[in-house]
């Protein structure tokens, strides 16, 4: 009986390890989406403390709003937050096209999404300038500082995902593509995120 | 009388050592009657009753918020993992 030299032992277990191995196509969830959950539940809980801080301190004072301060304008922003709603909806459209590999009319449903998105923002910084022109300002009260800190931090985050979704929208443009649906999808979760913390946050700070 | 001299021999050489735990703990005792100059705490701005439920609020939605999103996310993987 001869003994085997552990090389031979290191590439027969080898072989049978690879027989073994359940063979699979693709894992359930990519990388790109876990990752991006992960970041999800970062940035939810960032809103969370936001939302917390803005309740607390707001239960904290006898008149809200504070007295002199202009009130928020409610139905021009409501109408902002469906035009969000409606880039949300879109988005999903521009995914279930991108799946079928119809790359084309998926690309301009996104390009439509980003034209909301970018409607919405405009709109939010035009509200912005009519209240500082009516003299509400991070410092002239915990209103206004609460106001631009949670308006403005989502507002960020619209503008950190559109400049990325510009991009992949451009990639998919590009005559050489490598750009697939689920290569997409960490983006739109994120899109998804931002839209649907939005009517939490104007239920918050506009309506109540 | 050997067992007093090696108390005393003990406590002579770790007097130091006691005189800061006796200051310390006068210290900390006198805080107790003394409460105003712990007042630097950010959120006690106020003593309403809605503040109050603001805090119980907040902490229930703080603490539940990240079990919530993790369990769900820990689910949806676990479900796609057994459909697959």
């Amino acid at each position: 009986m001869t003994n085997p030299s552990s090389q031979s032992i290191l590439f027969a277990t080898s072989e049978v390890s690879l027989d073994n191995r359940p063979k699979r196509d693709r894992t359930p969830v990519s990388s790109g989406v876990i990752g991006m959950l992960i970041f999800m539940v970062t940035e939810a809980m960032f809103f969370a403390a936001l939302i917390s801080a803005y309740l607390v301190i707001r239960a904290g004072l006898e008149e809200w709003p504070p007295w002199g301060q202009p009130r928020l304008p409610v139905e021009t922003t409501a109408l902002n937050t469906l035009v969000l709603l409606f880039s949300g909806l879109t988005m999903g459209f521009s995914r279930n096209l991108l799946q079928k590999q119809k790359f084309q009319e998926g690309r301009r449903l996104l390009g439509l999404s980003l034209l909301l998105g970018t409607f919405f923002l405009v709109v939010q910084g035009y509200e912005w300038m009519q209240l500082l022109n009516f003299g509400m300002t991070v410092s002239s009260s915990v209103y206004g500082g609460l106001f631009y800190l949670i308006i403005g931090a989502h507002g960020f985050h619209v503008v950190g995902v559109l400049a990325v979704l510009i991009h992949a929208w451009n990639r998919l443009g590009a005559s050489n593509n490598s750009i697939t649906a689920e290569g997409l999808l960490p983006l739109q979760l994120l899109w998804y995120f931002v839209v649907c913390v939005w009517p939490v946050l104007y239920v918050l700070v506009y309506l109540t | 009388m050997k067992r007093t001299l090696i108390l005393n021999t003990y406590f002579k050489n770790n007097l130091k050592m006691h005189l800061q735990h006796f200051l310390l703990f006068t210290f900390l005792l006198g805080l107790l009657f003394a409460p105003e100059i712990a007042n630097a705490c950010a959120v006690c701005f106020s003593s309403s009753e809605e503040t109050l439920e603001a805090f119980y609020f907040t902490t229930i939605f703080l603490t539940l918020l990240p079990v919530v999103m993790l369990f769900t996310i820990g689910y949806w993987l676990y479900s796609k993992h057994r459909k697959t």
